[in-house]
């Protein structure tokens, strides 16, 4: 049996995964503002 | 001498910006820093106490936060006091934290959103202050046993920010973020279908090309297939589902093209993958429904946008409201909790909440907003008051009689919201002309597909028509022409130009025929002292005697002496006679004021001289007063209704643009046409100057000026006495009387009294038409052109998914920029 029936599944679930993951991100409203955090970024340095 | 001082200031005193504000100021060249105010100087200090001096290098220089927000700071951090009962919504968390939303007024850039996070750690149990800078909201999460959002308020008020409820409806913008987050999670699983659809993509073309074994080539083709089904059913069945219910309300829509489109690559696809020849689609398929909702999320965004911005234009009433309860305590509450018959205390510069009577107090209120009238109206006890007009001298309590929706101003402003959402021609043919163009692509595309197959081959022919499908896009068509219109209509009320109907603003595009009022319209409306032969002395006595009489006349005279400078004494013995003139004593004095008849009669001879001054007055068509002091004349008042000071200018910018204007009044014929004169004099072509015309005069000329041509008749009058014309003329532009009353008979009424606006709506019109034209013209070349391509077979379906939502977004920028009603001169 060759390796690709294997690998490609597993390639397949561990895609899967991470998209479980981007999705979960999601719902927990991650990407609700997406413009003041790239405003923020620039501030980072000087946190107190 | 005066001069050598003010050079000698100069040298020392420079302007330089103020340290914290930017604003120009007057300074001493030492100082190390400026401010121009103690505000100022107190943000500055605060901002160095809590060590952010950063907050003036992070900003940008141009963008400077202004300190208006410090003047509501009473009535708002009263609501912010007690949120609950001012009906904002507190969540509480499962940790005993509350968390809310609250507007942010004053955000300008990164700098400042920097700056109010800062301040959190400085205040003992805020938690959190997150400045979202989309909707210009923060939101604080803190303990409410250790502080409360009015401290923070009260914090941010110092450095410029002011707080105040959230006015945007929590549903709505809960219903927004969830919207986008469907969209992210459907663009999150497209992508994540599209990608792995393409590595299988690559490694069949790879195998093509280097030899692969049967069964491994079978394999992969299933594994893609069933991505790109996956890919179909879950992201993509976006499209199918919005195609579905436009195909049961037989409505063409922009979906049924795309879903189409869709269903051919899934068919091909299943079609290739069982035979095992031929092309297949999967990785296309999945790519496209990828870009295609990638390019569904941006337009949702633009239209989120555009909403947003277009609700703010609409919105301008009060916020709060001081309700007096039974027990006499005062509180704040939104003007959305208010009632009928709830008493509202209206503090002297605050916009009164809502329509009512006057219960206590006595005060005057500036109600230009919506009659035009530039003087303040008194009240007493007992006097009705409209919501959105000011209160101006004195503390007044009112009983509510109509609130919110219901209220004048809130009907006024629902009429301009629904001329928003009427279709006007334009709009209309739009609509139908995006139905057409579905019907059309569809057509086109069926008779590509038979071509390209009957001549070429079907791999080919599908590959084509999807193009074409996905390309194809009629929304710019349907969304461009009202988008115009709305911002139009938005700008026009920010600027207190009302308007009901949105044709009539089309119809303005074309030059035509302008007839306008004289009385309140050409002339400021109102008696006023044009020329004054004589002395101070006499003028003194003359305002004296008239202040105790209430006549347009009398009261002319007496703001004449006043605008001098002059203190008026206490006159006695007055005797009036309507028309005539009046007799009393100031200080034991005989003055006598009236017309040549009224002095004869008390037997005072008029000179030659001052009768020749006469004749030259009466030749300008104005009304001539003579004084008496003492048995003598002392001089002579002219009395006119002057001109409009923008009237000339106004007219020019009007002719310039190809109208014809004519002059229609009730006044006698000569005065109209001493006023068409002087217009001639300064260059400005009037065609008909008519005069004694009674209401029903008028509007038989208007009558008669439509029947004789097909441009635009528009006439420009009073909203009482011209109501009748107004309504009949294509374009009735009303310039004075009650808002809403006037806009049942003029579908446009210009609340701020300015004959300026007049022009400013033609040129807004031009702008209107020209933005929709352009916006038309932009998308039916642009599907020209990309269909014409795809036709040809130029076009691969994913360059079109890209391309379908740029163009969308182009028109909805297209639309928005349309620079109507955004010009300098408002003043």
């Amino acid at each position: 049996m060759s390796v690709l029936y294997v690998a490609l599944p597993v390639a397949l679930l561990l895609g899967g995964s991470a998209l479980i993951a981007c999705l979960l991100c999601i719902r927990s409203g991650q990407y609700d503002d997406l413009e003041t955090p790239s405003v923020k970024l620039l501030n980072d340095e000087l946190k107190p | 001498m005066q001069e050598i001082l003010e050079t000698a200031i100069g040298s020392i005193c420079k302007t330089r910006p103020c340290s914290h504000c930017g604003l120009p100021t007057y300074c001493d060249q030492t100082e190390l820093r400026v401010f121009c105010c103690n505000g100022c100087m107190g943000a500055f200090a605060l901002i160095h106490e809590l060590g952010l001096e950063d907050f003036y290098a992070l900003r940008s220089a141009k963008k400077t936060s202004s300190v208006d927000g410090m003047a509501n700071d009473g009535s708002r951090s009263a609501i912010l006091a007690d949120l609950q009962a001012s009906g904002v919504e507190v969540l509480s968390m499962s940790d005993g934290s509350c968390s809310v939303r609250l507007s942010v007024e004053g955000l300008h850039c990164a700098a400042c959103s920097w700056l109010i996070e800062r301040i959190q750690p400085t205040i003992p149990g805020l938690h959190s202050a997150v400045v979202r800078m989309s909707d210009h909201t923060i939101e604080l999460i803190y303990d409410p046993t250790r502080t409360q959002p009015v401290l923070v308020s009260k914090r941010l008020s110092r450095l410029g920010y002011s707080l105040s409820p959230w006015t945007v409806d929590f549903e709505n913008d809960q219903r927004f973020i969830q919207q986008q987050r469907d969209h992210w999670v459907g663009i999150a699983l497209a992508a994540f279908f599209a990608a792995n659809a393409m590595w299988i993509g690559v490694a069949l073309y790879a195998g093509e090309s280097t030899g692969i074994s049967l069964s491994h080539e079978y394999f992969l083709r299933w594994i893609g297939t069933v991505l790109a089904l996956m890919a179909t059913a879950l992201p993509g069945r976006l499209f199918f589902q919005t195609a579905w219910q436009a195909i049961r309300t037989r409505t063409p829509h922009v979906d049924i093209p795309v879903a189409l489109s869709l269903l051919m690559g899934i068919v091909g696809s299943l079609v290739g993958a069982a035979s095992g020849v031929g092309q297949i689609y999967f990785d296309s398929l999945a790519s496209l429904i990828l870009l295609l909702r990638i390019g569904r999320y941006i337009q949702f965004r633009a239209q989120y946008k555009t909403s947003l911005s277009l609700a703010k234009l609409l919105r301008w009433n009060a916020v709060s409201a001081t309700l007096v309860e039974a027990d006499g305590t005062k509180k704040t509450v939104p003007v959305s909790r208010l009632q009928i018959d709830d008493r509202i205390e209206v503090r002297p510069g605050e916009t009164i909440p809502a329509d009512g009577l006057v219960i206590q107090g006595v005060s005057s209120v500036d109600t230009s907003l919506l009659n035009g009238e530039c003087l303040p109206e008194s009240i007493a006890i007992g006097a009705s008051v409209v919501g959105g007009t000011t209160n101006i001298t004195a503390p007044i309590t009112v009983a509510v009689t109509s609130a919110g929706s219901n209220s004048r101003v809130g009907r006024i402003m629902e009429l301009v919201r629904d001329a928003a959402s009427h279709r006007t021609p334009s709009v209309a043919a739009a609509d139908r002309l995006s139905k057409w163009f579905v019907l059309v692509v569809l057509l086109l595309a069926v008779a590509n597909w038979c071509g390209w197959a009957f001549f070429v081959d079907a791999v080919l022919a599908t590959q084509h028509t999807m193009a074409l499908l996905t390309i194809a896009c009629p929304c710019a068509l349907a969304l461009a022409a009202p988008l115009v219109l709305t911002v139009a209509l938005g700008r026009a009320a920010k600027r207190q130009i009302w308007i009901r109907d949105g044709n009539c603003l089309e119809r303005l595009a074309k030059p035509g025929f302008l007839w306008l009022d004289k009385t309140g319209t050409l002339t400021c409306g109102r008696m006023k002292v044009v020329a004054w032969h004589g002395d101070d002395e006499c003028l003194q006595y003359a305002g004296s005697i008239e202040k105790s009489i209430h006549h347009p006349i009398a009261n002319a005279i007496c703001d004449f002496a006043k605008r001098r400078g002059l203190t008026l004494s206490v006159s006695t013995e007055i005797e009036h006679q309507l028309g005539k003139g009046v007799k009393g004593s100031v200080e034991g004095v005989l003055v006598v004021i009236g017309n040549e008849e009224w002095l004869n009669k008390q037997g005072i001879a008029i000179s030659v001289e001052w009768l020749d001054l006469q004749t030259k007055a009466l030749a300008h068509a104005h009304t001539v007063v003579w004084i008496a002091i003492r048995g003598v004349v002392g001089g002579m008042f002219e009395i006119g209704d002057p001109i409009r000071p923008d009237a000339v200018e106004t007219l020019h910018a009007i002719s310039d643009r190809g109208w014809r204007m004519g002059i229609l009044s009730g006044d006698r014929q000569e005065i109209v046409d001493y006023m068409a004169t002087l217009l001639r004099n300064d260059g400005i072509a009037i065609d008909v100057a008519l005069g004694q015309q009674s209401p029903e005069d008028k509007l038989d000329v208007i009558r008669r000026c439509k029947e004789d041509t097909t441009r635009p008749c528009a006439m420009v009058g009073d909203g009482v006495n011209d109501a009748a014309a107004l309504a009949v003329a294509d374009v009735g532009i009303a310039l004075r009387g009650g808002s809403e009353q006037t806009l049942y008979a003029a579908p446009i009424f210009l609340a701020n009294g300015r004959l300026a606006s007049v022009s400013e709506l033609i040129e807004a019109s031009v702008l209107v038409v020209r933005g929709i034209r352009r916006c038309f013209a932009a998308s039916l070349v642009y599907n020209a052109i990309t269909i014409t391509l795809a036709m040809m077979g130029w076009i691969h379906p994913l360059v079109a998914a890209v391309l379908m939502p740029l163009s969308g977004v182009t028109v909805l920028t297209m639309a928005m920029s349309t620079n109507a009603f955004s010009g300098k001169s408002s003043k």
